[in-house]
């Protein structure tokens, strides 16, 4: 079994090297403004996956104690957050984040966010390890842009 | 069924719904129980008796001749609140004077332990400067929740104070008469709710 494994690694260590920088990329990261006191933000992006799939782990953030994915649920006439295990991305299948939909949300905000500032986070990726971008505060009532279907 | 997927199917029975006076909650709401009947929200006749954000006394009676856009949230809630009172700040600035002057967008809080005026006052104003905020004692909240068929619950966090609430997340259409006119899910588009304001102000053209 050893040997097998062994086999493989000049092939794996290739496909790495080959795939050094490429991976999942994010992209129009932001966040809404809130209320000075608040203690609870999202985040919202887009993630695309370059050419083999991943998953989206866990998220830090120096602004909070803790980020986290979270989704919508409908449950007994009532909307309610509930935690993501992890997000899959695919190659060809870019995944947005978007107000209503799944986000990553902030708890334990040290302070409020800001419209116009900006601050970092980590995106923990299983396969591309970790991601670092800048997020912008946006709006407090802030939506994503339309999109534009191109399919005819 | 993938996120997006899920989302999808989420947004398009949210639309759906938000396209008609009745909306049909059933299929959405109760997975598992028996289907209920929709909920009678055209026998809501719009009664609050609360805080506003300013510390005073606000009634319905205090809106005589506007139509009123409701909301039940919170500040704490990080996306679908902000979402929902966008889609009533966006209506709001698509209509315009001097329509919108004939309508009061307010919040009405469903987390008055957190919610006080105070804070109320310093989140209203990030969307709208004419968005209210109402608060009240827990009692008056649950009497003015339970008369919307609003329903609300607190959701302890696992290792902080910093709870969040699941609530009913619809934007009510409140007409003249106190009576809903329409439930709006949160993925309206704010033209649509413009429309519908609209179109509760504009008398029908003479046939």
């Amino acid at each position: 079994m050893r040997n097998h494994l062994l086999c493989f690694l000049p092939m794996l260590l290739a496909a790495a090297a080959a795939h050094a920088g490429d991976g999942v990329t994010a992209s129009d990261a932001y966040a809404r403004a809130t209320a000075p006191g608040a203690r609870t933000g999202a985040v919202y992006l887009t993630l695309t996956a370059a050419d083999r799939p991943d998953r989206l782990l866990s998220v830090t953030t120096p602004v909070a104690d803790r980020a986290e994915l979270h989704e919508i649920m409908q449950m007994e006439g009532m909307s309610h957050m509930h935690p993501v295990d992890a997000l899959a991305v695919a190659p060809g299948k870019p995944i947005t984040l978007a107000p209503g939909g799944t986000h990553i949300m902030l708890m334990g905000l040290h302070q409020g966010l800001a419209e116009g500032s900006a601050f970092p986070l980590v995106l923990h990726f299983e396969q591309t390890g970790d991601v670092s971008l800048s997020v912008a505060v946006r709006a407090a009532g802030a939506m994503p842009a339309p999109a534009h279907d191109h399919h005819p | 069924m993938s996120t997006v997927r899920r989302r999808l199917l989420i947004g398009g029975l949210a639309a759906a719904g938000s396209a008609s006076i009745m909306v049909p909650l059933s299929d959405l709401w109760w997975p598992g129980r028996p289907v209920p009947d929709p909920v009678p929200w055209r026998q809501v006749t719009a009664r609050f008796d609360l805080v506003n954000q300013a510390g005073r006394r606000t009634t319905d009676r205090d809106f005589a001749g506007q139509l009123l856009l409701v909301y039940f949230g919170y500040t704490f809630c990080p996306d679908m609140c902000p979402t929902a009172l966008s889609v009533m700040a966006a209506a709001m600035d698509e209509l315009g004077e001097p329509l919108a002057g004939r309508v009061q967008p307010i919040l009405i809080t469903v987390d008055p332990v957190r919610d006080t005026p105070a804070v109320l006052a310093g989140y209203v104003g990030l969307f709208h400067p004419r968005l209210i905020g109402l608060s009240g004692t827990p009692a008056q909240i649950a009497r003015t929740a339970a008369h919307f068929h609003v329903h609300y619950r607190k959701v302890p966090a696992a290792d902080s104070a910093d709870y969040l609430m699941d609530h009913t997340g619809f934007i009510f259409l409140i007409g003249e008469n106190r009576k809903i006119i329409r439930v709006f899910g949160q993925f309206s588009a704010p033209d649509d709710v413009a429309d519908a304001v609209r179109r509760q102000l504009t008398p029908e053209p003479a046939p």
